[in-house]
């Protein structure tokens, strides 16, 4: 097991806060007051910055450290984030990841230009006079002198990015401060962890600075600290004699023992050992202990809670468990055929566990949705802005599971589908103001399972499709007979027709007929199907049906001839017998299932199966989304685990199957694509009503 | 960083980089130098990046050496490592003198 370069530790948990500060800084645009935005949006420049500094990209830490410093106005709540504030932010968000992924295509003259932008907003709107800071440094008025702090760190703070140091620098621009290392807590060189925190300080702060001031300079380490706080009082005007002035001229820490100022209120620091020197005597009025009790729970929760594992080993540990499956059947297969009643008992046992296995390592590469929804606000903040049609973009199911190679093949069908809603769907504003409609458009991505399904819906509260201008694009290019009668939703599937667009300019963003068509057979090389519905004037719904996983599947097993085929079980609806009188429909290929008519194929035909057909034809009905096809075959074998094998480039071209399967006596068997066969039965029975019709 | 075999007293160069990056490592080295000699020398003047573990780290020496009544000798802190410490409070020549009781050609 190799160990993970350093380097790369820091790009994944980047791109973790990336995300957050990315999700900060939109939903700043829409809430400029919520000040828990504020913070989380700096408490990821924060880490970036110090995590970056950590592990060599030097760039990254003085860039975000830039960053941070010109947007510390929005931070002390003087400024407003306004939407130019906010863009400009993403910018310097969209840099700083170039600058940690690749930073060859990053120049620093669109860095400076990025900080230069940012300074303007934030200093566009500059107080005549600063209300906040000015009383808190001015010379203290009442008895208070100032605070005496006492900081503790938790011992993985440096880890973390974190620089006490810096914080220390950073106190100190609140006024002259006499910093005291406390060493008590310095282990033997070999009990020691290097990389752990075991310096405290002893801080007297020299400035009638309010509590708030102290809790900004450790807002981003609050919990994984103790600070304690007690007021100083004064009892003469001697003028403290600041540190870090005096790097120069080193100040006498003998005076530290001179009572330049007399603590009050005095108690022991909660959970300090005794100290060496600088014991606090106060008794602190303010003592945060950062909630230790949900922290240290939370700490333990977080050890034992994730760990990161590389995908790779996810898709290796699943390609084990699909062999392992393989041979589970086989040795079922082979107990079945025996009398041997303890090797019976021992295959069914290891065929529980396998399922088991199988179950946990599907849940272990399940990701939420949510991760992937993140992705597309700022897709729909940029568009919205370049477009100018102001859109509220609603998400909702975060929280639905998918395996994560479905996650990774979702997100460009999902991007098209967004680009196409707000720029053909969501009408401009005076036309929206035009219909009796609000000036803000409204798109909605929302996620949620259903049976052995994941639905991904794309809604918006746009004009809706339309219909007539599909129509007469798909005559005039000759996809249709001018006049030919067809329903709604068949004229809307012409949308995924290759190179069909009805758009009437071609943007950069869509036009081009290119797109549809590539979300349609994505979603269907996923073994999943695509649905529009529209209503004129109010708006669009695009639905993607999604099978859980990809790896291994429930299948029912079906006998077509001497040949055995797979049918995805969350595609099967139910299976009943064919009857005479379906069979006396022979050229119809019509069924009867409780008063409604669906069509069917009869696989016989469709494989050219030789010999001669079964007495009793089975018919399972299967559906994507609402359309319902019945699939005629010999025999119906039962419910088979199916541990899915792409089939070869050579063939690649049979779009009915999707894959193929071992089964337990070693032999293969195909597994049939649901959606291409009931868009051949769809084509088949149209084609079928065209001729009758003539 | 170098041990020095040929000195009587075997004297070890601490690396430009002690920050906690590279601690690991050099943590791994003095314990090595500290484990073989009766009497150590560690040499801070190449040090150009510095951070709370790297003061740790010789606190942490230097008290393990003079538990163990073999005095560890620190010389020649660099600049960067002298503005460290003097980041973390130990901001004077007493202050110092009683972590590093030992030092040489000081701060």
């Amino acid at each position: 097991m190799s160990a993970m370069d350093p380097a790369e530790v820091f790009r994944q948990e980047a791109s973790e806060l990336f995300e957050v500060l990315e999700g900060a800084l939109l939903d700043l645009g829409q809430c400029p007051d919520d000040r828990e935005l504020v913070d989380s949006a700096f408490r990821a420049l924060h880490t970036i910055k110090g995590s970056g500094a950590m592990f060599g990209f030097d760039k990254v830490a003085s860039f975000t450290h830039e960053f941070e410093t010109a947007f510390d106005r929005v931070r002390k709540g003087e400024i407003k984030p306004t939407q130019e504030l906010i863009s400009v932010a993403l910018a310097a968000k969209d840099y700083i990841r170039a600058l940690i992924e690749d930073p060859q295509s990053t120049d620093d003259i669109i860095g400076e230009a990025i900080l230069d932008d940012l300074k303007r907003f934030v200093s566009a709107d500059k107080p005549a006079a600063p209300v906040v800071e000015a009383p808190l440094l001015s010379p203290p008025e009442s008895k208070q002198a100032g605070w005496h702090l006492y900081l503790e760190f938790d011992s993985h703070i440096l880890r973390n990015g974190s620089n006490p140091l810096d914080l220390l620098e950073d106190l100190c621009k609140l006024g002259p401060c006499f910093v005291v290392p406390v060493t008590d807590g310095i282990p033997f060189l070999d009990e020691m962890e290097p990389e752990d925190c075991y310096l405290k300080w002893d801080v007297k702060l020299h400035a009638a600075c309010t509590k708030d001031a102290i809790d900004d300079v450790f807002m981003f380490v609050q919990d994984e600290m103790k600070l304690t706080l007690s007021p100083l009082q004064r009892v003469e005007a001697l003028a403290p004699v600041p540190l870090f002035q005096l790097s120069e001229e080193e100040p006498v820490i003998a005076e530290m023992a001179a009572p330049v100022v007399e603590a009050v209120a005095e108690q022991p620091v909660a959970r300090a050992k005794p100290q060496s020197e600088a014991k606090p005597e106060t008794k602190p009025e303010i003592k945060r202990e950062a909630a230790p009790a949900r922290r240290e729970d939370g700490k333990q929760e977080r050890g034992i809670a994730t760990v990161r594992v590389q995908a790779e080993r996810l898709d290796e540990l699943m390609d084990r468990v699909g062999e392992l499956v393989i041979a589970q059947a086989r040795l079922t297969q082979l107990a079945a055929s025996g009398s041997d009643l303890s090797i019976k008992m021992i295959a069914e046992e290891i065929e529980r566990l396998a399922s088991s296995l199988r179950d946990t390592t599907m849940g272990a590469r399940m990701v939420p949705i949510g991760s992937l929804f993140g992705r597309f606000r700022r897709l729909v903040h940029d568009l919205s802005r370049d477009l100018s049609k102001p859109v509220e973009f609603v998400t909702s199911g975060e929280d639905t599971e998918l395996d994560k190679t479905m996650i990774e093949c979702l997100a460009d069908p999902l991007v098209h589908l967004i680009r196409n809603a707000i720029d053909h769907g969501i009408e401009d504003t005076a036309t929206r103001a035009a219909n009796g409609k609000t000036d803000q458009g409204r798109i909605e991505l929302a996620a949620v399972h259903s049976g052995a399904q994941v639905l991904v819906t794309v809604k918006d509260n746009g004009g809706g499709l339309n219909t007539a201008r599909i129509r007469a694009k798909a005559e005039e290019q000759g996809l249709i007979a001018a006049g030919a009668v067809l329903t709604d939703h068949e004229i809307h599937q012409f949308l995924f027709h290759p190179g069909f667009s009805t758009a009437q300019t071609i943007s950069a963003l869509s036009g081009r007929g290119v797109g549809m068509d590539v979300v349609k057979r994505t979603i269907e090389n996923m073994r999943g199907s695509i649905d529009l519905s529209t209503r004129p004037g109010q708006g669009t719904t695009v639905t993607l049906r999604l099978p859980l996983t990809l790896a291994i599947i429930e299948g029912l097993l079906i006998r077509v001839g001497e040949g055995r085929y797979i049918i995805p079980l969350s595609a099967v609806e139910e299976c009943v017998e064919l009857t005479a009188e379906d069979e006396r429909s022979r050229g119809r290929n019509f069924l009867n299932v409780r008063g409604n008519l669906v069509p069917f194929l009869r696989l016989r035909e469709l494989m050219a199966a030789s010999g001669a057909p079964d007495q009793h034809q089975k018919t399972i009905i299967i559906s994507t989304g609402e359309t319902r096809v019945g699939l005629v075959a010999d025999q119906i074998i039962g419910n088979h685990q199916t541990v899915i094998k792409s089939l070869s480039k050579l063939h690649s071209d049979v779009t009915i199957f999707s894959g193929a399967t071992i089964l337990g006596d070693g032999t293969a068997a195909l597994i049939l694509d649901v959606a291409q066969l009931v868009s051949l039965a769809q084509s088949k029975f149209e084609k079928q009503h065209i001729n009758e019709a003539a | 960083m170098a041990l020095n075999p040929t000195e009587p007293k075997w004297s070890l160069r601490l690396p430009a980089d002690c920050s906690i990056a590279a601690i690991r490592s050099v943590y791994d080295l003095v314990r090595e130098a500290f484990g073989r000699q009766e009497r150590l020398e560690i040499d801070c003047s190449s040090v150009d990046k510095a951070d709370v573990t790297s003061i740790q780290l010789l606190l942490s020496t230097a008290k393990t050496g003079e538990a163990q009544g073999r005095p560890v000798v620190l010389t020649s802190f660099s600049q960067s490592l002298r503005n460290t410490l003097r980041r973390a409070g130990f901001a004077s020549d007493s202050l110092i003198d009683q972590h590093f009781p030992q030092k040489k050609d000081g701060i």
